[in-house]
């Protein structure tokens, strides 16, 4: 079956009910555009049999509708698939008397099931987009024998809106592992797709996703090079344990990354200000907990007298300005 | 009073001035808190030197030794460390890459780790004396501007590698030999193989024994 018509099948598929506010991407729009760019149509009649010899680099028809189109599409379904992740792992991981409210109501009725199918979903989702985008460019390179699509693709990266990269895949793998280790039970078939191995080197988050694509996720902090602890994910989508992270942002660990100047770098990438909006990876964090015990313990306690050591320091600091001794 | 914004334009003389004398790292703790522009402008000036306003680093020592673990299990090629005096000292050996101008030369280094590593970048020193417009006379490396926490021993080996291979006279650490390489490249090519044979030689004294790794590249004959 060719994508085009699995695409289809997707879209009026009966789970699409979780996703109908979202978007999608419009394939079968960007494909007729594609195909009826008579610019390029018309040059690559006009080129020999060789089909390397054909470059039309520019086509403004489709330099104007398509990547602009495109971008539009891209950016609304990575936003839309973050808040939804995000919404999502909210109800799983509540805390307080969200959690009490939470915990009545699971007493009447049992919506784990349900989470877990949503949080599939949204796999789906991610994947099916991602490969729509991908092989749309693909496409648009073949037709104008260029790397424009290519370089739009490295654009993605570059403004995050590239899904298979998002963190929130990351949260939504240890959601799974997270299901299936808790004592609901029902989700061994679901979460089957999913593996996490701690003990080798570097660990590695597995994902077999639909149309037998396997992700590989490394969780290892770059500052540390041990597994991530504490995980946060900054804006542009590295992962690095908080300690790390503050230490980086050179900002007290009580400060928390919000304090970061907008000047910081992210030390994998460079790019600025990442930190103000980083994204603490709660689902993964408990992944973790229950995984490696005793290594868990072992960073906690050594993150808890950074901490001690960094207050004194802040504080003390702060005192004695104040009082002016 | 000149306006906030001026001030980081100010010698160092004259704020001393305007505040009547020196200022220790206390008395410009306490002009941080007087404003956001105070804060900005003392950080801009003192910021490297004034250790109140940053939080304190963790104890580098476990990412060293994850590091060293990770050299030691996939060294970047004709490259080997080994720990010197403790772990924040290593010394190396690298092989000049084929097809270049250090092509069969041995270079020793030395890699000193701060505490503040991998917030600060390492220091890294050639022993071996290197004809090259990005090694100073002195034989250290500048690794500022383009470090990053990130980074790790094993990249910088290959941006090396890549140096011997390819220079980079556009930011040059020495001026007289980028000149050089810019307008005389067949005198700058001569100098450059002369010295690979002068100096980079096996017979380079050294704190490690280096003999088995040498024999290994069959560039020192096993002793009968």
């Amino acid at each position: 079956m060719k994508f085009g018509e699995a695409f289809t099948e997707y879209l009026h598929g009966e789970l699409d009910k979780f996703l109908e506010n979202c978007g999608h991407v419009d394939y079968k729009t960007l494909k007729k555009v594609l195909n009826t760019c008579r610019s390029c149509n018309t040059l690559r009649h006009s080129c020999s049999s060789d089909s390397s010899e054909c470059q039309c680099h520019s086509c403004p028809l489709c330099d104007q509708k398509f990547f602009s189109e495109l971008m539009k599409e891209a950016s609304q379904i990575a936003g839309c698939f973050s808040s939804r992740v995000r919404h999502l792992l909210h109800l799983h991981v509540a805390t307080g008397m969200q959690r009490y409210v939470l915990s009545l109501r699971h007493c009447f009725k049992d919506d784990q099931k349900a989470r877990v199918l949503e949080g599939w979903m949204l796999i789906e989702y991610a994947l099916m987009n991602a490969i729509a985008i991908r092989k749309i460019l693909k496409k648009y390179d073949k037709i104008h024998g260029s790397v424009k699509g290519r370089k739009f693709e490295s654009k993605l990266q570059a403004e995050h809106v590239e899904l298979l990269q998002s963190p929130w895949l990351i949260e939504l793998g240890a959601f799974y592992l997270n299901s299936n280790g808790s004592d609901d039970g029902g989700f061994k078939e679901a979460s089957s797709n999913f593996s996490c191995d701690f003990n080798v080197n570097p660990p590695v988050m597995t994902l077999m996703l639909p149309h037998l694509i396997k992700l590989e996720l490394d969780l290892t902090c770059a500052v540390c090079l041990d597994t991530v602890f504490n995980p946060y994910a900054l804006s542009c989508g590295h992962l690095f344990c908080k300690s790390c992270a503050c230490s980086s942002a050179s900002v007290f660990l009580l400060e928390g990354l919000r304090a970061a100047s907008p000047e910081s770098k992210c030390p994998i990438c460079r790019e600025v200000g990442v930190y103000t909006r980083a994204v603490h990876m709660l689902e993964l964090d408990m992944l973790l907990k229950r995984r490696c015990k005793d290594y868990w313990k072992e960073r906690l306690t050594e993150e808890r007298a950074d901490m001690l050591t960094q207050s004194k320091l802040y504080w003390g600091t702060h005192a004695r300005n104040a009082i002016g001794y | 009073m000149a306006p906030c914004s001026s001030w980081s334009n100010l010698p160092r003389e004259l704020i001393d001035r305007i505040f009547r004398r020196p200022m220790d790292s206390k008395d410009l703790a306490r002009c941080t808190l007087v404003c956001t522009n105070w804060r900005n402008i003392i950080v801009d000036i003192w910021g490297k030197k004034l250790s109140l306003l940053r939080p304190a680093f963790k104890n580098p020592s476990r990412r060293i030794l994850r590091e060293y673990e990770k050299f030691q299990m996939d060294p970047p090629k004709g490259c080997k460390a080994r720990l010197v005096e403790s772990l924040f000292h290593w010394g190396a050996i690298m092989i000049g890459p084929q097809n270049s101008l250090y092509a069969g030369g041995v270079f020793l280094l030395n890699i000193h780790f701060s505490k503040k590593y991998p917030f600060e970048p390492p220091e890294i020193t050639f022993q071996t004396k290197v004809y090259h417009p990005n090694i100073g006379q002195d034989g250290c490396l500048c690794l500022e501007r383009s470090w990053c926490a990130a980074m790790s021993i094993s990249n910088i080996i290959r941006v090396i590698y890549a140096l011997f291979s390819n220079p980079d006279h556009e930011d040059p650490l020495d001026f007289e030999i980028a000149h050089i390489y810019r307008t005389q490249r067949i005198r700058y090519e001569q100098k450059a193989r002369t010295w690979t044979k002068k100096y980079a030689t096996a017979r380079q004294n050294s704190a490690i024994d280096w003999s088995q790794f040498l024999m290994d590249h069959k560039i020192l004959e096993p002793q009968e």
